[in-house]
């Protein structure tokens, strides 16, 4: 939604993921001003506190460019064709699974009967990679019982106060809480899959900008500003996007937005399944994706 | 002596070859599937395919009008790269250098067996003269 500042220049709209709210966010308005400045063009950025406010306000058009998490940068291209741009540099989504200093819980096999799980949202790729980490430890998700906070910072928040006994954390999270913080936290597992990333994404209204802002964004590392702002928000470049691989996430998506779970499903979970869902979720390979 | 690359008597040393990985039949204990493989440039060489079930291979031969859960799929050359472990796994799969019809999410859950997977195909004494 482009608007325009006192003096007629049209303003561009820049927004990122909800997990960067709190201690990040400084960085990204210093982001802002960089991209503006080396853009020549008056930007303006605004954060929010919940996946679902942030997500509304980019599929209504709001913004023009937006850092997005891997699940949520999918569906913004399909829906409003926007186009994933940069990605950070040899830097991926990774998922802590979290619990309270303060509890007994030293592993997985001393969670209890009934677990109760802090999730973000349950539309990200943190939350899948959190479920899969369970399943892998034999965690039948019968047992789960999920708080959706709608932020990170709540995911903490409901660690910390021992209103769960576990979290899906993402992993940048983690990183860039306070000292004071990350002693109360104990981490229990973690992922390691280097897979999916998060990505600045531009809209239609852009797009005669893409190849300058792509060079502004890719040559970051290469002068002293830059470098300093790639250190303030945690990445040490940034780089392309493929087309194979915003195929590979597009597929990943698709796949976990609209319902499919992985092929092990029925032998993990005592959950009731009826064999329509099974069926659906092994995928029929001749009409699959390639 | 080597086999055939894509020959039956090749896959059928790769379902005997898993038998020594115990790190996969653990990791897949959970895990029933069908997958298949084959040679894109080269469509005179049959199909051949591995049915795990619970971990184990069940069944390695060539490929015989079962459902497949995933397809696998390469030139000649990105094979030998992938079975010398000059391509990773989750590379083949980034940048299609592997291509895969199936489910990514599994995919993506299973991506250290995967990639062990893919090692073990690596193992065999092959040649690649066919």
């Amino acid at each position: 939604m482009p608007t325009s500042n006192t003096a007629g220049e049209s303003i561009l709209h820049f927004t990122v993921d909800p997990n960067y709210s709190g201690k990040n966010l400084p960085g990204w308005f210093l982001m802002n001003t960089y991209l503006q400045r080396h853009l020549g063009q008056a930007m303006r950025f605004q954060s929010y506190d919940g996946f679902d406010a942030c997500r509304a306000a980019v599929l209504a058009n709001q913004y023009d460019l937006v850092y997005a998490n891997p699940f949520d940068w999918v569906q913004y291209a399909q829906k409003l064709d926007f186009v994933p741009i940069a990605k950070p540099r040899n830097h991926f989504d990774e998922v802590y699974l979290c619990t309270s200093v303060a509890t007994q819980i030293q592993e997985i096999a001393d969670l209890p009967a009934r677990i109760r799980v802090a999730s973000a949202h349950p539309a990200t790729l943190i939350h899948m990679v959190g479920l899969f980490l369970l399943d892998k430890a034999d965690i039948d998700r019968a047992r789960l019982e999920f708080v959706f906070t709608g932020s990170y910072q709540g995911v903490l928040k409901a660690i910390l106060q021992g209103r769960v006994d576990v979290g899906f954390l993402f992993d940048e999270v983690y990183a860039s809480a306070s000292g004071l913080i990350r002693d109360r936290l104990r981490i229990i597992d973690r992922s390691n899959d280097a897979f999916a990333f998060h990505a600045f994404c531009i809209g239609p209204r852009l797009l005669s900008q893409r190849e300058r802002l792509a060079q502004v964004l890719f040559q970051m590392d290469q002068e002293a500003g830059g470098q300093v702002l790639l250190r303030d928000i945690g990445f040490s470049g940034f780089a392309p996007v493929t087309g194979d691989e915003l195929s590979c996430l597009t597929m990943l998506a698709d796949e976990y937005i609209s319902g499919h779970e992985a092929i092990d499903l029925r032998a993990t979970s005592s959950l009731a399944i009826d064999d329509s869902a099974f069926v659906a979720a092994r995928e029929d390979p001749d009409s699959g994706t390639t | 002596m080597a086999e055939k690359f894509m020959s039956t008597e090749w896959i059928r040393l790769v379902g005997k070859q898993w038998d020594t990985h115990q790190e996969i039949q653990k990791d897949l204990k959970n895990f029933n599937a069908t997958w298949e493989y084959y040679i894109e440039d080269r469509p005179d060489i049959p199909h051949v395919m591995l049915f795990c079930k619970a971990g184990k291979i069940i069944y390695a031969g060539p490929s015989d009008g079962r459902h497949r859960d995933f397809i696998m799929w390469t030139n000649l050359d990105h094979w030998k790269k992938i079975l010398s472990g000059e391509i990773s796994g989750k590379s083949a799969l980034m940048t299609r250098r592997l291509k895969f019809k199936g489910s990514m999410m599994t995919a993506m859950k299973y991506m250290t067996p995967f990639n062990i997977h893919l090692n073990i195909l690596g193992e065999i004494p092959v040649d690649f003269n066919i």
